[in-house]
């Protein structure tokens, strides 16, 4: 049964992280909106859900003791407040940082989402009396209470976050996504605010990420800061490009390969060499397939497929 | 006949360049009008400050009675002034269809909630691609609905552009080269096209042509402007035998 067990960690990180890669799709594939701050919005619905639904018992821990006005643990909501409070939080961030960041081009775009992460990552750290800093949040209570049933939540969250990506795609506002990221002047001089554009785009998926750390914290049980850095948003960003760009199912397969079989399935393989040697090879190995891709089929493993007419009305 | 769009006395400076200098452009309703110059008369840039690309140093321009300078180029496509681009742009990863659908405006489906009223949205789809349609067969692209905008030849980027423009159903188009890259049948078709939006739907345009030929049988009347200015305005006849224009034109005089 210890095989069991450990497919379904695989599988339920796996569901997170495809969760995220989508979101990634609605920013990036369809309005070119090159968010390298995943991490940080990921953080924002993990600690909103954790901080609303931790118990009380979290309190009398060693390591929240010094924080006696602390919030965590006086409100005890069940998990789905947690999850609806982690998507509208990272929505509302979302939006208040894409007033100013969607003003700017793509190249510096990029830079800026970095640095609201990492904000967001030393907000976690240092706001003692809401994130109780490094020592993170514990006893996060787990729904279901059963990792098999919790299982079955992701997957259902996931089937939701993906037809609902689909839909943005098919829909007219996707299609205006897409125009904008084809061409801002045409679409603007086609009666579309590129603005808007952008930032429905940036608040959906900025929503979404929010859903996927909800999830995340739920999964785990317990959150600290230092797992919500850029090599989180990094390896969305390398099974997004690896599994195919703008393709939907692609980028569930690039998740299923990337984190699956190369972040936890290393496992089985024979220890080489010194305890470290593993790892570092995950990564050379990891970093040498997106050099691959970008290389020789830069659309990812499944391209994105244009919809007839015909199938499409 | 009455006014419907009226651009007075622009100026536009980029840096010591004075691109647009005192430019004055009245357009009659249902009419086409050109817009001809040598190359460099800012013809273009005056097309950037109509459509919103850029607003203007000085001046004002009404579009049917209202004030549109300093409006962005979506609000201005939503009063009902739509312009082309010189070199055909085109959202090259999307198809011929999806870049025709993008045009019409006020689509339910363009909200985020909208997005999800799935009948709403199909329906409005079924009208505007009935609409769609016949413009397309007119254009000669039908058949290329379901290709990417990219693999389209220079003539048929033209007629893609063309027809996105009027999905907008605009007042006034501002077409800028409409028949550049065109062969010469697509370009008896682009023009018998032009003069029957006018016709039957009651259109304005203004037209920016290199093709002298195109420009003389089509429009009427015709500005002239040279470095940023009004050079002459008038019928064909008079344009052709105008000494300034010639001068401008040819060189000699």
């Amino acid at each position: 049964m210890e095989i069991f067990s450990w497919i379904l960690t695989i599988a339920t990180i796996v569901a997170i992280y495809s969760i995220l890669g989508l979101a990634l799709n609605i920013h990036f594939g369809y309005a070119n909106l090159p968010n390298f701050g995943i991490a940080g919005f990921f953080a924002v619905g993990a600690y909103a859900s954790a901080i609303l639904t931790v118990p009380h018992r979290f309190r009398q821990m060693e390591i929240f003791a010094g924080f006696p006005g602390g919030i965590p643990g006086r409100i005890e909501a069940p998990f789905i407040v947690g999850l609806l409070a982690a998507i509208v939080l990272a929505a509302l961030i979302g939006f208040l940082i894409g007033v100013p960041l969607l003003r700017l081009r793509e190249d510096y775009l990029a830079v800026a989402s970095i640095g609201i992460a990492e904000t967001i990552h030393y907000v976690a750290l240092n706001e003692l009396w809401l994130t109780t800093g490094s020592a993170g949040i514990r006893l996060i209570p787990m729904p279901t209470g059963n990792r098999y049933l919790f299982f079955l939540v992701v997957l259902l969250i996931l089937a939701i976050a993906y037809w609902i990506t689909q839909r943005f795609y098919h829909a007219p506002l996707g299609r205006v996504w897409r125009g904008v990221r084809e061409d801002e002047l045409i679409t603007s001089s086609l009666g579309k605010s590129v603005f808007s554009a952008r930032m429905s785009a940036w608040v959906v998926g900025c929503a979404i990420m929010g859903a996927a750390g909800s999830l995340w914290a739920h999964y785990a049980m317990a959150i600290q800061p230092g797992e919500f850095v850029p090599t989180t948003t990094f390896l969305v960003w390398i099974f997004v490009i690896v599994g195919g760009l703008r393709n939907n199912m692609g980028i569930l397969i690039g998740a299923l390969l990337i984190i699956g079989l190369f972040e936890q399935g290393t496992r089985f393989l024979p220890a080489l060499g010194p305890p470290y040697v593993m790892p570092a090879m995950r990564l050379i190995i990891i970093g040498l397939l997106l050099i691959v891709f970008i290389r020789f089929r830069p659309q990812g493993a499944i391209p994105e497929r244009a919809t007839t007419i015909e199938k499409h009305i | 006949m009455a006014s419907i769009f009226n651009a007075n006395q622009i100026y536009l400076y980029f840096g010591g360049i004075k691109a647009l200098d005192g430019l004055s452009i009245e357009l009659e309703e249902k009419t086409i009008t050109a817009l001809i110059g040598p190359n460099g008369a800012g013809k273009t840039t005056f097309f950037n400050v109509a459509g919103g690309v850029y607003p203007p140093d000085s001046g004002e321009i009404y579009f049917k009675g209202e004030r549109i300078d300093g409006l962005r180029s979506d609000q201005i496509c939503l009063r009902g002034l739509t312009r082309t681009f010189q070199i055909a742009r085109k959202l090259g990863e999307m198809t011929v269809w999806e870049n025709i659908l993008l045009a019409p405006k006020n689509q339910v489906g363009e909200g985020v909630f909208g997005a999800f009223r799935f009948g709403a949205v199909k329906k409005q789809e079924k009208e505007n691609w009935e609409k769609a349609k016949s413009l397309l067969n007119d254009m000669g692209i039908y058949d290329q609905r379901n290709e990417y905008a990219k693999n389209l030849s220079a003539g048929k980027r033209k007629m893609l552009e063309i027809s996105r423009a009027i999905m907008t159903e605009p007042e006034l188009l501002l077409l800028d080269e409409p028949t550049a890259g065109a062969t010469i049948d697509e370009t008896k078709s682009i023009m018998s096209g032009i003069e029957r939006l006018k016709d039957e739907k009651g259109l304005t345009f203004l037209v920016v042509e290199h093709k002298m030929d195109v420009i003389m049988n089509l429009c009427n009347p015709i500005y002239v402007m040279y470095y940023g200015q009004n050079l002459a305005k008038g019928d064909p006849q008079e344009i052709q035998t105008n000494e300034r224009v010639l001068e401008v034109y040819l060189g000699g005089g």
